[in-house]
């Protein structure tokens, strides 16, 4: 009910709605989970837009589809063939690590839509003030935007390879097979999870470097595009595989090939790096992008409130 | 019927100050602020570079410092979280989120401050329709005009139903309605939520129209803290200041202030009829009246003399 609020004579009287209030009494969420209220918001925003992540996520379930395929007619005989004759790999099984040449296109995308620029909207539209006016440590921020932001990108580094994995449990002929191929799941989810984070971290890390998401998204794009370049050309020109491990989606396929014990012959297409050095690479983006994120919001909080 | 605040003496004070300094290297932004601060609505007002919002911070335990600062009850370096659950923030910047609703926004600010989501909700759109959007609430905060991202910003504030708002320059960039607008629902917030508010400002109108205590900042401590009324009377110079009154008569007033400065009286000529009459020690305002009838004057004013609100301010920050 609009209620009259007291003014003096001579001023524009403004209508007071109040609705009922009544003191909340309840109980408050522990502060330590406040993160997961900023996952949420992450992927539930994300998921807004066409472009920001649903095209993407089409995208990711057309390859899917377009890699189960192959995967569904290489059960062939002509295949069991080429197994019988000392083929170290059933084709079925190589073209799950395969998949990861062509999902880190979409996982790049969605780190552009989303991570890459968020910590620079959030800095252009004083949404720190508003954080940490709250409850909300720099750690509870740069969790809940790392974890929310993996999640997106996960629909295009785990989501697919591990429906496909399932789908090769599901092409088993017989126990004997499953047994195997049940192996091949915790595998895929691992690459895709490694690589979901590491996406996620580094997109985050350089979308902190400025309030322009903008620049912070081109910034992305030339590290992925441009450096991880630049790393493989001298990793193929020195003959250095793992030297192609500081581009990011090679750390992820040359991670993914490793566990698979997938081997790419010399002169076969581009180099990829050994499991080792993917690993490595893989966690030391994921940590120097953590910390550069967990400093840059640290500082944002200390400049933080009432301007001046 | 709303909730009605009373301040009690055995309440704690909102804010309890224990010499708290803040440096940023050599620049000493508090110098050990020490008091104890009551109220229901209270000004804190001090020019640029004053301490205020090294203050604020300090309180929120946003950053480390030297002393003790207790907010509710809570101590700002240990209980932080605590305290900001219980104590709402109006910035004086912009302060959203990109691609939220008015409503999404206020949502997700309860949550944060450990709301669960239906509750959340609830208060989002209550808090949204007091403070004024109604049907403009599902629209994103960023497409919002000045006035209307100020109420946002009030709403995001008392969603959480804090016991204590900060607001800082609530009527920044305001047109005169939109102003008169927001001062009534700060001034309906202790009456209806039981919450009492820290104003921050420049604009020393707002302060006097709707505040009931002044903490005026300078140079990284407290210069004055009371009641407007104290402020005006003089502030750290009152009791100097209880014998001057404000005087104007019908006509005579040259001989008037002659004989007033004949009797001991500082007399200072403020035209057309204003005197301002300093009473010498041990005297009081009946020496006016003796004077006035010595020379048939008729005195038609007579009140203590108080200054405006910005010449008490200037008189408390300034350098005289």
């Amino acid at each position: 009910m609009p209620l009259s609020g007291q003014h003096p004579a001579g001023r524009a009287a403004a209508a007071i709605h109040d609705l009922g209030y009544k003191r909340y009494l309840g109980n408050r969420r522990p502060q330590s989970t406040r993160w997961r209220v900023l996952v949420k918001n992450v992927v539930t925003t994300s998921w807004r837009g066409w472009w920001r992540m649903k095209m993407w996520v089409i995208g990711c379930a057309v390859t899917t589809v377009a890699i189960g395929v192959p995967m569904y007619i290489s059960r062939d005989r002509i295949f069991e063939e080429l197994v019988r004759r000392g083929m170290t790999v059933r084709w079925s099984d190589a073209l799950l690590p395969l998949s990861f040449r062509f999902f880190p296109w979409f996982a790049f995308i969605l780190a552009a839509a989303g991570a890459a620029g968020a910590v620079a909207r959030d800095l252009r539209a004083g949404a720190f003030e508003f954080y940490f006016s709250r409850p909300v440590r720099p750690i509870d921020y740069v969790l809940g935007k790392v974890v929310g932001s993996a999640m997106v990108v996960s629909t295009a580094l785990l989501a697919g390879p591990f429906l496909l994995s399932l789908f090769r449990v599901g092409l088993a002929r017989d126990l004997d097979e499953v047994l195997p191929a049940l192996a091949l799941v915790p595998r895929m989810l691992l690459v895709g999870m490694l690589g979901s984070v590491a996406y996620a971290v580094v997109a985050l890390a350089f979308s902190s470097m400025s309030t322009r998401p903008r620049i912070t998204t081109a910034m992305w794009a030339a590290f992925y595009l441009l450096f991880g370049s630049i790393a493989e050309g001298l990793a193929f020109a020195l003959r250095t595989p793992d030297l192609a491990a500081i581009s990011l989606p090679r750390a992820v396929e040359g991670f993914a090939f490793g566990l698979f014990q997938v081997s790419v012959p010399p002169g076969f297409g581009r180099l990829t790096p050994g499991i080792a050095a993917s690993y490595g690479a893989l966690l030391a983006y994921t940590a120097v992008g953590l910390i550069v994120l967990q400093i840059r919001v640290k500082r944002a909080e200390r400049a933080g409130l009432g301007g001046g | 019927m709303p909730p009605v605040v009373v301040a009690s003496p055995h309440a704690p004070a909102l804010l309890e100050l224990r010499g708290v300094q803040k440096s940023y290297g050599n620049v000493h932004a508090l110098v050990g602020v020490t008091a104890e601060i009551r109220g229901e609505v209270i000004g804190l007002l001090g020019p640029n570079g004053a301490g205020k919002s090294t203050l604020l911070k300090c309180m929120l335990g946003l950053t480390p410092h030297a002393g003790e600062a207790r907010v509710l009850g809570l101590s700002a370096e240990s209980e932080s979280f605590r305290i900001r659950d219980r104590v709402g923030y109006m910035p004086e910047q912009d302060s959203y989120l990109a691609d939220l609703t008015a409503v999404e926004l206020c949502a997700f600010a309860a949550e944060l401050s450990g709301l669960p989501r239906s509750e959340a909700m609830q208060r989002a759109h209550a808090a949204l329709y007091y403070a004024g959007l109604e049907e403009k609430r599902y629209l994103k905060v960023e497409g919002y005009s000045t006035g209307m991202k100020q109420r946002v910003k009030l709403a995001q504030a008392l969603v959480h139903d804090p016991e204590l708002l900060f607001l800082d320059e609530p009527t920044n960039g305001l047109d005169p309605r939109a102003r008169e607008e927001m001062l009534e629902l700060i001034l309906d917030l202790p009456q209806r939520r039981g919450c009492a508010i820290i104003l921050s400002t420049h604009l020393l109108p707002d302060v006097d129209r709707i505040c009931d205590q002044v903490v005026i900042m300078h140079r990284g401590n407290i210069r004055f803290h009371g009641t407007i009324e104290d402020l005006r009377r003089g502030g750290p110079v009152a009791d100097a200041r209880a014998h001057v009154y404000d005087v104007e008569i019908k006509s005579g007033e040259d001989e008037f202030a002659a004989v007033l400065a004949r009797a001991g009286c500082e007399v200072e000529r403020k035209p057309p009829r204003r005197l301002v009459v300093r009473l010498p020690e041990g005297t009081d305002s009946t020496l006016l009246f003796q004077q006035a009838s010595a020379i048939d004057a008729q005195i038609r004013h007579l009140e203590p003399n108080q200054d405006s609100l910005e010449e008490a301010f200037m008189r408390v920050v300034g350098e005289a």
